[in-house]
């Protein structure tokens, strides 16, 4: 048997005084008083028992010839007798209710898992433009819209599943992760000419006739693949023209010019350990800031440091209020002259992230002819590059027209 | 001749003969079921009345938790359990 838990129903905690306490407990027992906590304190007996049983006990107390005095009072229906004249109360508790009830009617967090070349800011982005925002109401909320929008607008979402639970709107979402994206071939017919002066390194040509070797040099327009094709027959004349869209994989060797220059004196600043924060607090675009005294003087030369943490209600909406502390880094500023090393390194620098940025961009050096010139006041770093690019343009083919009154073009299936 | 008809027929002895089934654990906590009433309690005696005879516990702060027309539970620092016929 175990205690019931009478919160809801109300309990309380007797004294019983009596000359034959056992009689009135074996009473008790036989009628099926409920009794918990059975103490003996000071030759009393105190004990729990529910509300509604104390009524049964005035039969047991004469009979026993015992007295009860309740001592405490547990439960609902005690706590609602006390509160009867506690209008303001109640009506918290309806307004709580109310306001849960309303609610959670809507959509307080919207949740996406799965994206990683897809930042969140942006898929909430794209779902604002249909009106699927943080607080939307939960019953213009369409999964299978949303999740077909998403996809229509991200082409790199393979998947999405959109679902409801409690107040949340999750978005599962999986991306073709390979990068794989499929090239629209366009047909119209053109020819591949040189963007740059320089000399072919490699062709390899998939479509049309190819002009040059590797190996041969080439001005910037000339065709390098011809989307022209000459027909002929049996004699070898040509009788007409078949026009393709030319497609060829073309690296030249073409030459750059380097040229980087900077003065040996600078500047440096000397930053000092006098630091200052202002904390402030921010609503919308009105901020509120918080000087603290400080006695010592307006620095002339600082950085300024703004720390600032925006608040969120859950994990992706967010309120337009901002808080965090402006930091003021005091310097001074000293004049200093760079030794030749110092200079031949920043030189060796600033070249290796030009490098690194052709790299970037899948352009190779292949011969490399700059030179670090030190005078008494400036390094000039200079020279030629020889680099292998992909330098070529399409450019549309002329239509030549071999008979008169006749489409030129031949398609591939004739 | 009654036993064993019982006995063959594997009802519990607590059924067969109503005895009372009392279980302890430790010295902490005691549950006695099949008692027929309370015959004297204090914080340092209980005494109860069973078919076979008397049950008393004897010790320090004992305290019934809950109690029913069957059963009881009683807790407290048990030092002595003596059974009366």
């Amino acid at each position: 048997m175990r205690r019931p838990s009478l919160g809801w129903k109300g309990y309380v905690r007797i004294r019983l005084i009596s000359r034959q306490p056992e009689r009135f407990l074996n009473l008790c027992a036989y009628h099926n008083v409920m009794i918990w906590n059975l103490l003996s304190v000071d030759g009393c007996y105190e004990m729990n028992l529910s509300a509604k049983d104390v009524s049964r006990l005035l039969p047991f107390c004469r009979k026993s010839g015992s007295r009860i005095k309740i001592l405490e009072k547990h439960g609902m229906p005690f706590l609602l007798h006390r509160s009867a004249g506690r209008k303001a109360f109640f009506l918290g508790i309806f307004l709580c209710c109310s306001l849960m009830l309303i609610l959670s009617s809507f959509i307080w967090n919207i949740h996406v898992e799965g994206n990683y070349a897809n930042s969140t800011k942006s898929i909430l982005g794209c779902l604002s433009n249909i009106n699927v925002v943080h607080g939307i109401r939960k019953s213009e909320i369409n999964c299978q819209e949303i999740a077909a929008y998403l996809r229509e607008q991200f082409p790199n979402i393979t998947w999405v599943s959109a679902k409801i639970e409690g107040t949340r709107l999750i978005l599962e979402i999986k991306e073709n992760v390979d990068g794989y994206q499929e090239v629209s071939l366009s047909e119209e017919p053109t020819c591949i000419v040189a963007s740059k002066d320089g000399k072919v390194v490699r062709i390899v040509t998939r479509s049309g006739i190819p002009k040059v070797l590797p190996g041969e040099e080439c001005a910037k327009g000339d065709v390098l693949v011809d989307g022209e094709i000459p027909l002929v027959n049996d004699d070898m004349e040509i009788y007409d023209y078949r026009y393709v869209h030319a497609d060829a994989d073309i690296y030249l060797e073409t030459q750059w010019y380097y040229y980087d220059e900077f003065t040996l004196s600078h500047k440096v600043r000397l930053y000092q350990e006098k630091e200052r924060k202002n904390p402030f607090f921010q609503i919308g675009n009105y901020r509120i800031s918080f000087q603290l005294p400080n006695h010592t003087e307006e620095p002339e030369f600082y950085d300024e440091l703004c720390v600032e943490q925006q608040l969120y209600l859950t994990e992706n909406y967010a309120l337009p209020l901002y808080f965090g502390y402006l930091q003021q880094l005091p310097y001074g500023v000293a004049e200093e002259v760079y030794t030749k090393e110092e200079a031949c390194a920043l030189a060796e620098t600033h070249f290796q992230k030009f490098s690194e940025n052709l790299s970037e961009k899948g352009l190779q050096i292949s011969e490399n002819h700059v030179k670090i010139e030190l005078t008494d006041t400036v390094c000039i770093t200079k020279g030629t590059l020889c680099v292998v690019e992909r330098a070529v343009e399409e450019k549309p083919c002329e239509i030549q027209n071999v008979s008169s009154g006749k489409d030129n073009t031949v398609h591939e299936q004739e | 001749m009654v036993s064993q008809m019982l006995s063959s027929m594997q009802i519990p002895a607590d059924l067969a003969y109503q005895e009372s089934v009392i279980t302890f654990f430790g010295q902490r906590e005691v549950y006695i079921e099949n008692y027929r009433r309370i015959l004297e309690y204090d914080h340092g005696r209980l005494r109860v009345l069973t078919r076979n005879g008397v049950l008393s516990l004897e010790g320090r702060c004992l305290q019934i938790r809950y109690y029913s027309n069957e059963e009881m539970k009683v807790t407290g620092d048990i030092q002595k359990i003596i059974f009366d016929p």
